[in-house]
């Protein structure tokens, strides 16, 4: 306020010498008025809050989890973000924490998790990072492709009434999908551990029907 | 690829395998009142092969003697068709029953699943060798 005034006295001086004119005095003193307004309103850089700093940013929700070991891994302390523009200190503490939710917590993830990750992480990354789980990516794939090898072991040794019908599909199905199921980036280790059960049972069905046939 | 929730931990596992071989039996138990009520079966395939009659012939007549417990003519059919049936029935049961347990958390754990399972294991492929074993 008292450098409102201190310029306006100034201007005034200056018309008063006649340096300004009045058309010119009437314009720059509205400015000033103007401008004296508007920073008024707005606060400076030291006294903003934390609503007015965080103004394009988002509020985000970002919850702790417990690990594999049952430790309780912390969510970073952060609660604005732009996700649009996350910068490289934010990506460096955001990325180890979703990573490691994603593969041991990946139900509790919030959807600005998802979105986030979904942000810094790379389609292969992500891939990756689901292939570390616990548990079963591939859970419905994985199951049937062991069934279909049992099942093609039954009717081979059991009820060979089936042994196109039964025998036949089931190998050929099981041994197609271990096979892709292994070649999948983002398939865990019990994916990978049933599809090597499934060719194991395929194969012990295929020497014994070649050793039964005989 | 994106990240995502989904995510099934070996209980739901456990429980969608179990789901699966419940389908399984049900599939083999209903196979023959099909065939029957249908008037539609598969020849032996192994006869057509090879020429001769194989372990399980008779055994879809053997079933649906013994769906009507007649239990006698069952075996003249096939002599496993009665084992076969009380496994399959004892199965579906098991299997139904499972299914409840474990939709209680307590026993839901990682933990059972793997006691449960290597029980499961255990039983089957002892069948497997007992009806080889038993029934040549």
């Amino acid at each position: 306020m008292a450098n409102k005034l201190d310029k306006l006295n100034e201007l005034h001086e200056l018309l008063k010498s006649g340096a300004i004119s009045q058309q010119e005095f009437e314009s720059l003193k509205s400015e000033i008025i103007n401008n004296e307004n508007v920073t008024h309103n707005s606060p400076t850089p030291e006294t903003k809050t934390p609503i007015q700093e965080n103004v394009n940013k988002e509020k985000i929700s970002l919850k702790p989890f417990s690990d594999n070991d049952g430790n309780l891994i912390k969510a970073p302390d952060i609660q604005y973000l732009n996700i649009k523009d996350i910068s490289d200190a934010e990506i460096k503490i955001l990325k180890p924490f979703i990573r490691q939710k994603q593969i041991y917590s990946p139900a509790e993830m919030t959807s600005d998790e998802i979105a986030i990750g979904n942000k810094i992480f790379s389609a292969l990354e992500i891939a990756e990072m689901n292939s570390e789980r616990p548990g079963f990516n591939y859970a419905f794939v994985s199951i049937f492709s062991v069934l279909c090898s049992g099942a093609a072991l039954y009717f081979i040794t059991i009820s060979p009434c089936f042994i196109i019908l039964g025998a036949g599909t089931g190998l050929i199905a099981s041994l197609f999908i271990s096979i892709t199921t292994l070649n999948k980036v983002d398939a865990t280790k019990l994916d990978r551990t049933f599809s090597y059960i499934a060719l194991a049972l395929g194969v012990i069905a295929i020497i014994v029907y070649i050793n039964w046939g005989k | 690829m994106k990240l995502s929730r989904t995510y099934l931990n070996i209980a739901e596992t456990y429980d969608l395998a179990n789901k699966l071989m419940v389908i399984i039996f049900l599939l083999v138990f209903l196979y023959p009142l099909f065939t029957s009520y249908l008037n539609f079966g598969f020849s032996c395939q192994h006869k057509l092969i090879y020429g001769t009659e194989c372990r399980s012939c008779g055994l879809t007549r053997g079933l649906q003697s013994c769906l009507s417990f007649d239990f006698s003519t069952a075996n003249k059919f096939n002599a496993q068709s009665t084992f076969i049936f009380i496994v399959i029935i004892s199965q579906i049961i098991f299997r139904i029953s499972l299914a409840f347990i474990l939709k209680n958390k307590y026993f839901a754990n990682p933990k059972n699943i793997f006691k449960i399972s290597s029980l499961d294991v255990f039983i089957i492929v002892s069948l497997l060798i007992f009806n080889l074993k038993y029934y040549g």
